[in-house]
């Protein structure tokens, strides 16, 4: 009890509470918010299909390696290394005029959605379709020239089902297949092709069944090299190792420099290790410092029938109660410091505009024990002061 | 018939300095009892603080033998001398050396909440306050140390030294700082003391301690003599 009421009566205790609560809350803070993010990332963007198909190429036994595949759980399916391309006649777009030839292809490699929805896990087998903002129906890929009069706006077919039909329209066997476009690409972009939209390409195996009496193109080529996904972006370590120890390198065939994407997180996480070695520093510093002022009140105790065990006790409890406050105080404060985070982060950089920054339990965790190991460190300190100090030269001084 | 609480047997302390040794204590034979209060002096550097030290249990003696209510404490452990310090001998400084953070009450607590002889902090408490009390104190036990004078800082260091019950004080210059009036509070008081049956042992430059003292013991050049 009184060791309590010392503990508070000394200014010197709040400095260092406040000092570590601040610090601690800042650090712990900049962890939730990388971890926020990285969740972010890999339930969102770095799940997207894109970031999750690999390719096998050369195979010397495409069989064998789909059985492989076939063998890994988190594998979601695999398909071989090419656009499976379905030409088509799209009804429905425009009551006047129906649009001329569409290009279909298989997600992978698609555009990135600028208008509306990505194709996803979860609509992938819904005969979902993202296409250009502006359809270009006689787009000539060659001269790549095309007369501006004629581009339809499909911005207005945002969400809207269009019908798919094999060309010969006189053709008895017409066939037709319904398809939702739910997300539009940048037509401008110099790799897109204004004619041609995307959809998952198990659809366009459907199409190619359904399509399979009519005349018109559809395209596959390499028998040697084979694609597949993984469920969860998560499972990629676990699924790479195995299908190494099966001889099968993997390669991805789109990724994103995380390093560089989220520039802004990784300074904030610099200034987060500077900070905590700081804290760690100033913390051996002032405990150093308290020792020293402090040795005259250690050897008096020792002098009326304090022992080592009593003072080390004494120690302990002193450096377990600093570090508990300021653990305590630092929870709410980090609450603070992620909703000031949470307002500007993203009026500096847009990758943290969707992101919802929470407490991660995991880190908390995390700095409880680098707490524990400053605690320690504290200890170690005092028992060496404590055994270096001398009753007959601290009285004596 | 003599209460010996403390004897010094042949006692020697050699102090090495650069390839000199120096003679600090010179076969001291001397016994301390109960009741009595000594005054030791001597001019700087005569021993007085060696010899105090070793009666203060917080130094050791080159060859001798010091006897301690009949027991030799020469081969007593850290632990079993840090006991005896506790419970058998109180301290008293020219600095105070009180704790700056504990007010008067808590300084006067501090050694008797290790002393399992007290059975509950309650009874600390209450004998903290009776110390107060006998050192004229009561009204001040709420204060912090710089909250009080000199006079007083050493007031309640002398019924810091008394928490305990024990059989010797010994007090170091402990007027050294005090003006006259509280030095006469203060001798008196350790005058008392000695008449309630303990050992008051005290290192003193002042003129006026000769007064209070039965016992002078003067030191010179590491030799003990009786004036």
């Amino acid at each position: 009890m009184l060791l309590i009421k010392k503990f508070f009566r000394q200014k010197s205790n709040y400095f260092l509470i406040i000092l570590i609560s601040i610090c601690f809350a800042f650090s712990l803070t900049i962890s939730s918010i990388s971890n926020s993010i990285h969740a972010y990332w890999e339930n969102t963007i770095l799940n997207e299909i894109i970031f999750r198909t690999y390719e096998l190429r050369d195979l010397p036994n495409v069989d064998e390696a789909k059985k492989i595949l076939d063998n890994i759980s988190e594998v979601e399916g695999y398909f071989p290394s090419s656009d499976y391309t379905v030409n088509t006649w799209v009804k429905g777009i425009n009551s006047d005029k129906d649009l001329p030839v569409m290009s279909l292809y298989g997600i992978v490699g698609s555009q990135k959605v600028v208008v509306g929805e990505e194709i996803t896990n979860d609509n992938k087998d819904e005969n979902v379709l993202i296409c250009p903002n502006k359809y270009l129906p006689y787009y000539s890929t060659e001269l790549r020239d095309y007369d501006e009069s004629k581009e339809i706006d499909l911005t207005r077919f945002l969400n809207k089902t269009i019908s798919l039909v094999s060309h010969e329209e006189s053709d008895n066997k017409q066939k037709t297949a319904h398809f939702k476009i739910i997300g539009l690409y940048e037509a401008d972009n110099e790799y897109a092709d204004p004619r041609a939209c995307y959809t998952y390409y198990t659809n366009i195996e459907e199409l190619r069944n359904l399509f399979e009496t009519s005349k018109y193109e559809i395209t596959s080529s390499s028998d040697h090299d084979l694609l597949f996904q993984i469920k969860n972006i998560v499972d990629e370590e676990k699924v790479l190792k195995e299908l190494e120890n099966n001889g099968l390198y993997a390669t991805k065939i789109a990724g994103i420099n995380t390093q560089i994407a989220l520039k802004s997180l990784y300074s904030l996480i610099s200034v987060k290790k500077v900070i905590t070695i700081s804290l760690i520093l100033i913390l051996i510093f002032i405990t150093l410092y308290k020792e020293k002022i402090n040795r005259s009140n250690l050897s008096i105790n020792k002098l009326i029938g304090y022992d080592n065990k009593n003072i080390i006790k004494q120690t302990i409890f002193n450096n377990a109660l600093l570090l508990f406050c300021s653990f305590i105080i630092l929870i709410p404060l980090t609450h603070i410091y992620l909703q000031v985070f949470q307002y500007y982060l993203p009026l500096y950089d847009n990758n943290f505009k969707d992101v919802t920054f929470a407490l991660a339990f995991s880190n908390l965790i995390n700095i409880f024990f680098i707490i524990m190991f400053i605690m320690i460190i504290l200890i170690v300190i005092s028992f060496l002061s404590n055994h270096k100090s001398n009753i007959l030269e601290d009285i004596s001084s | 018939m003599k209460n010996v609480v403390l004897k010094l047997h042949n006692i020697k302390k050699i102090y090495k300095v650069k390839d000199e040794n120096i003679l600090a204590l010179d076969n001291i034979n001397i016994d301390f009892e109960l009741g009595k209060f000594y005054l030791i002096i001597g001019h700087s550097g005569s021993g007085k603080s060696t010899l105090l030290h070793l009666l203060g249990l917080i130094d050791n003696a080159d060859s001798g033998e010091i006897i301690f209510n009949d027991n030799n404490i020469s081969n007593l452990n850290s632990k079993e001398l840090a006991k005896l310090r506790n419970e058998k001998i109180g301290y008293i400084f020219q600095e105070f050396y009180l704790d700056k953070y504990l007010k008067a009450y808590e300084n006067i607590m501090v050694p008797m909440l290790i002393n399992k002889n007290f059975s509950n902090k309650k009874e600390i408490f209450k004998r903290s306050l009776l110390l107060l009390d006998k050192v004229g104190l009561e009204k001040r036990k709420n204060h912090f140390p710089k909250q009080l004078s000199g006079g007083e800082q050493q007031r309640v260091c002398i019924a810091r030294a008394l928490a305990n019950y024990p059989d010797i004080i010994l007090a170091d210059e402990p007027t050294g700082n005090l003006d006259i009036n509280n030095e006469k509070y203060i001798f008196n008081l350790l005058k008392e003391l000695a008449s309630e049956n303990k050992c008051v042992i005290m290192v003193s430059h002042s003129s006026d301690a000769k007064n209070y003292a039965d016992v002078i013991l003067e030191m010179d050049n590491g030799r003990l003599k009786r004036i």
